[in-house]
Formats: C-alpha cells, structure tokens, sequence
C-alpha cells in the first residue's frame, strides 16, 4: 500500500549490531529490513541475549517475552512473527517473505551456506564469503553432494579470492574448480587472472588445454573487458564526482576515499 | 437587569485563592491568573477555587484601581523601579525616568536608554511583569504560581517569541503560561456567566485610548462539540479618550458610539453587551447609546474583562478535562484541521497534526514517517466551518534514491499566525542502513 507509515523515535541504549554489514539497527523498522532483505545473514544464533535487550528497549515487550520462549528453536520459524510483530511489511510482501523462507527451509545445508556465501560475496563482504565456503568444503562426502556443486563452490571461492587480489589463492581454487567441472569459462577466467597479475603464468597444464583460437578469444575478450572497466565499478564512482561543483568535488572525493578505505578494513576481519 | 447598565464591581476578596489541582501528573498548588497586558493599562484577575469565581487584584478600595498603567519608573539614583500611577506621579514630579507603551516596545523590540544605561524591551517588561505579577502574591500571600495565561489584543509571532522569554526570566514554566486574544477571552468570560446572558449574540464594546474595539461571539449548539465562534473589529470611530474631558466632546462621542451601535446591533438577535476599558470606567457620557443597547438586552459595564476571562480559562486548564464544552474558532485559534493519512497500526487513516480550535503558537506539531512508495507529501487542510478539504502537496523528488521504505522523514507543522502554516520534511534517512542527507523540503500556506 502506498502511503505513509507512522512511526516512533526510540533512543535506544543497546543498538543491535550486525559485524556483517558493519552497521547498527536503532529502530524495529530497520530490523524488519535487515530480516526481510539479508534473511541469509541471520546467523543460527540470532535469537540471544542482545536481540531480547534490544527488543525491549524499542518497546516490544511482548515479543521479547514470545522470543524468550523460541530460543534454540527454528531460526525460520520465529522470523516471520518478529516481522508481523513490528507491522513494518504489508501482507503481500509478508507472503512473499515466507515463500524465501520455505525455499530456503527446502534447500540441503550445503547449498543453504553456498546460497549465504554467494550473497555475501555479492554484498562485497569477502572474509564472511570464505568461511562460508570453506565450512562447505569441510563437510563430508555425503552432505556436500556431487562433484558439480563442489566445483561451483571451488570457483566461488576462487572469485572472492580474485576479488581481493590474493592471486595464488584464486589461481589454487580455480584450478581445482576446473579440474572438477572442465568449463571454459573458467579457463578463461584464469587466463585473464595471469593478464592482470604481473609474475603469474598460466600453468603448464592448462596452457596444452586451451587452443590457439581459445586464446584468441580469451585475449579479445579480456582487451574488451579492460577498455569497459573506467566504465564499471569504483572507476565509475569516482568519474561521478567529476560533476559535481568544483567546491564541493574536494570532498566528495575525500568521502568516497573514506568509504572505500572502510569497505577495505570491513573486508580485514 | 434587561434594559439597565450596572457595574460589575466585585469585592475585593480576601482569602487565598490557593488551590491545590492535579496537572500532568503532578500536584501543583498557587495563584491562578489571568493578565491583561495593553499599551495603556494592565489588569490582573485571579481564580478562586473556593469561591468558584474571579476576582479582580485592586490596587485601591474602587473599581478603577484595577487599572494598572502600563509604564516603569527607574527612581533617579536609585536601583528602585515602579509601576502604574505610582510611576506616573513620580515621573511628573521629576523624581524618576519613565517608559511608557511597554508593548509596542517589545512588539518592535525596542530599547530605553535610563541613566544612561540601554535597557532592551524584554529587559523592561520583565521588571514590569515582576512587579505586576508580586500584586496578587502579596493581595493573597502566596508565591506559586500554578497557571498564569496572558490576554493580549494581537498574537504577533515575535511578541510572543520576546514574551515567552520574559516568562522564563520571570520564573514562570513554561508549561503553566499561555498567551491567548483579547476575543478568546472575552468569549470565555462570556460563557462563563449565567446561562441567560449567552442565549444569542454576545457582543462588546472596548474603549481605551489605543482605540475602539467591537467583539461579538455565539455558540454554534447544533455542531459536537460545540462551537464557540468570536471575532474583533477595530472601529475607524476611535477617538481620543481626551474629548471625553468637555460636555460638548462626550455628546461627539455619544453620537459616534450611537452609529456604531446602528451599524453594528441592527438586525442582530443580540442577549448581552458589555463595555469595557477605560473609556466605560461610566457610561453617563453616553446616555443615548445606553439607551440604544438597553433594548431587550443585558448590557454591563465594568473593567477587567479580559483579565477575568483569561483567568476562567487559566483555571479551566489546571482541570483535567476542560469544563468548557466547546471548540474556540476566534484570533488565535486555527480555523482548519491539519492532517495526512498515514498507516498506524497497519490500518491508513488520517493523523492530525494541528487540530481546528488550537493555539496556533502552541500548536507546532512533528511525526516521523516512512515513505512507502511515495515521492509527494499530501497535506490536508479541513476547515472546521465548511468541512471543506484541501489538499496541499509537496513534492519529495528530490530525495536521494534508496530502496522502497528506507526513507524516515520528519514533518513538521509551525504556524506564524492563525492563517500562516508551514510545513517542513526533513530527511532522516534510515538509521546507519541508509544514512540520512540532511535535506528539508518546504512549504507556506494560508489557511481560513
């Protein structure tokens, strides 16, 4: 429903922390926010101490109280009453909320944590990616499944490595990934790792896979991907403060240098 | 006393007038008054809880003596400041330096030099209003104060702003004064009479030397609540309280108020008229317009009107539900509803932010909201006489992009006068998800 929703100032004492976005939530509005849209960040042991606390202090007693009474149960059972609760999301999208939640409640534990390390790995947040792959890869035989999806895990993992140029790591984990799914794709991808990391050589045995006509492919691809990437990504958040008024571009660029110097330490835990 | 003019002198009243009521939450015991502040006189009225009445603070044994002028003297030499005709006199006799028009000073926030010291116009009323407000201290030998409302004859912002601060220097909470119109009180004061007096029209004449005031006020029964609607004219037939000093000048002036009466009663089904200020401390300068109101009509005649009114309503907020039954549409009360629907509690209904009948310098109001699909604030606007809906939009496009309800914004309602409204949106982001810009989007209106 379009409109206004009427809502409290509440000053909080105990703020509930989320160390994965780095943020603070003060309000049950933003609870209900963080729950609905990054449900793959609630850790298993969401329903502690600081949450009733919180809680408490915006003025839900009863659902504090209800909350208490859940501990240790289903994670995805409790999340929809604390968003009928707070009343923040209309019906339809309380709806749709639970249908997430049966696709995910439906999901092997294995895919689950690879579904939660490709969303934290799309949210930039890299160490928390690795360790969720890395639990994967610690799993036995039997919960992790066929060679395919450790493959895909493999390559994820090799991307978050890419991603936060730790190149030796990234060339390990898609060579293993490769070994496991023989997808050109990836070929391609550790092709164009060895274009972007000086002192690092295509190894031996991929260079005898990878055909003449390949390389050539991959070397035009990867010229069109370089000339595309001022375009693309902090290149291009950069090249939008050029807009800005001259008095006001000194510290726009010193703003977007101090957001990137925290998502870099954010990434350093 | 159909046909006749009598005075409303009253007692001077001798016992506390020291209530004990129950105001948020706390017991809180004093004075309870109602100030009248003009250019020219002020005069003090004072609830009695006992007695269930007003009463006017006398600085003599006569009626007049309740007329305190509204001047200050600095004593030559002296850290020594008066008030009223004690002032006055030692002024003339040289004695000491006098400011007169305390108001006006202060409605343009003016300055006095005395002895060679500049004093600001908050400065000055402050000294006046200690020294008006230490009567009924001393009258009923009590210090509290549990409820002081102030009659003025115009509510300009910035007066009001300058008095407000004169309140806090003076000790006064500001949670026990209000600042209310001269036809605000002189509506109050006439329904709080016998029944009989406000059947039909009520009507009063104010006659002081900053001119000629008319008001007229009714009670709308057939409306729940009921309406108590009030209105002021400023007469063009003013004239100089001095021509009143030669027979042949009061008989100008008796003809003068005679038209006005014409004009102004004719045709009208009118119970009571009052005349006040000093100008009616007698009416026997006027017979043939007492004899043109005495027309199957009450008419009184006395001082302290707006004193007595404001202290009626200084009382009546002390309760904890009004004892008036009525919505006050008169100078200083806003005449439209002010509201915007909103979802509270999962059901979209309308939330009002400043209500028809308000204080309109009371009356700011704030609520935070967040934005649901919505790029426009629409603000509607009820006037409470015709239930009339207009809607006033402000548009929000300007806020930065972010996903759908994770945006909080504050909307603020001020009024700069009864007709003047301005609403703010601030954005307040989305805690530290979507930090807050800072931006504010504006809008002025007129309201009727």
């Amino acid at each position: 429903m379009a409109g206004l929703i009427l809502c409290q100032e509440v000053n909080v004492r105990s703020p509930y922390y989320v160390p994965e976005l780095g943020v603070h939530l003060y309000t049950g509005e933003e609870l209900s926010y963080f729950i609905f849209n990054h449900v793959l960040l609630i850790p298993d042991d969401f329903l502690e101490e600081r949450l009733f606390v919180f809680l408490g202090e915006l003025g839900y007693a009863r659902l504090e109280e209800r909350l208490r009474g859940y501990r240790g149960g289903d994670i995805y059972e409790v999340l929809p009453v604390i968003l009928q609760e707070i009343r923040y999301y209309s019906s339809p999208e309380l709806f749709r909320f639970d249908k997430t939640l049966e696709t995910l409640r439906a999901m092997p534990e294995a895919e689950r944590r690879k579904a939660k390390g490709d969303y934290l790995f799309g949210e930039g947040l890299y160490h928390y990616a690795l360790r969720e792959y890395e639990d994967i890869l610690a799993m036995d035989a039997v919960k992790l499944g066929d060679a395919n999806f450790t493959g895909q895990v493999w390559h994820n993992m090799g991307s978050v490595y890419a991603s936060m140029e730790a190149v030796r790591e990234a060339m390990r984990c898609y060579r293993r990934a490769y070994s496991l799914l023989h997808d050109e794709k990836i070929l391609e991808e550790i092709y164009a790792l060895c274009q972007l990391s000086a002192g690092v050589t295509l190894p031996e045995e991929l260079k005898a896979e990878i055909s003449p006509e390949q390389e050539e492919k991959f070397r035009r691809r990867f010229s069109e991907r370089e000339r595309q990437a001022v375009f693309e990504g902090k290149a291009l958040e950069a090249a939008a403060l050029r807009d800005r008024p001259p008095e006001e571009r000194a510290d726009a660029y010193a703003r977007l240098l101090e957001n990137w110097k925290n998502e870099y330490r954010r990434n350093q835990v | 006393m159909t046909g006749t003019a009598r005075s409303r002198h009253r007692s001077r009243g001798g016992s506390v007038p020291d209530v004990t009521i129950r105001k948020e939450g706390k017991t809180v015991s004093g004075l309870i008054l109602g100030v009248d502040i003009c250019d020219s006189y002020s005069q003090v009225s004072c609830f009695s809880a006992e007695k269930m009445a007003v009463e006017p603070v006398l600085l003599g044994a006569d009626e007049t003596s309740c007329l305190i002028p509204t001047v200050l003297c600095k004593l030559r030499g002296s850290d020594r400041w008066l008030i009223g005709s004690e002032g006055y006199r030692r002024a003339l006799m040289n004695e000491g330096t006098m400011v007169d028009k305390l108001v006006k000073l202060l409605l343009r926030d003016g300055t006095a030099t005395i002895e060679g010291v500049l004093y600001s116009a908050e400065d000055l009323l402050t000294l006046y209003l200690e020294r008006v407000l230490e009567l009924p201290r001393r009258q009923y030998q009590t210090d509290e104060i549990a409820e002081v409302v102030f009659s003025l004859q115009q509510l300009d912002a910035d007066l009001l702003d300058r008095l407000t601060r004169v309140c806090d220097r003076l000790g006064l909470p500001r949670s026990r004064v209000q600042f209310l119109s001269h036809t605000e009180c002189f509506a109050y004061f006439a329904v709080s009479q016998s029944k009989d007096t406000f059947t039909n029209l009520v009507s009063a004449f104010d006659l002081t030397d900053g001119g000629l005031n008319y008001y007229e006020m009714k009670v709308l029964r057939g409306r729940r609540p009921m309406v108590l609607e009030a209105r002021r004219e400023a007469l063009e037939e003013a004239f100089d309280l001095d021509l009143l000093n030669t027979p042949l000048g009061e008989k100008m002036a008796d003809t003068i108020l005679s038209a006005c009466a014409d004009r102004l009663l004719q045709k009208k089904v009118i119970t009571s008229v009052y005349l006040t200020g000093e100008g009616f401390t007698s009416a026997d300068w006027a017979p043939e317009f007492v004899r043109k109101l005495c027309n199957k009509r009450k008419v009184f005649l006395g001082q302290h009107l707006f004193a007595d009114g404001a202290a009626f309503i200084a009382y009546d907020s002390t309760l904890p539900q009004s004892n008036y039954p009525y919505i006050c549409l008169c100078e200083g009360r806003l005449a439209s509803t002010i509201s915007l629907y909103a979802v509270r509690g999962g059901k979209n209904e309308p939330l009002t932010l400043a209500s028809a009948g308000s204080n309109w310098y009371e009356a700011k109001a704030s609520a935070l909201f967040i934005l649901d699909d919505v790029h426009t604030l629409e603000i509607l606007v009820t006037s409470f006489a015709t239930q009339r809906v207009e809607t006033i939009s402000l548009s929000l496009a300007e806020l930065p992009a972010r996903p759908n309800k994770t945006t909080r914004i504050e909307v603020i309602v001020s009024f700069s006068s009864e007709n003047h409204v301005t609403v703010r949106a601030i954005d307040r982001g989305f805690g530290e998800l979507f930090p807050a810009s800072g931006l504010s989007f504006r809008k002025d209106f007129l309201i009727s």
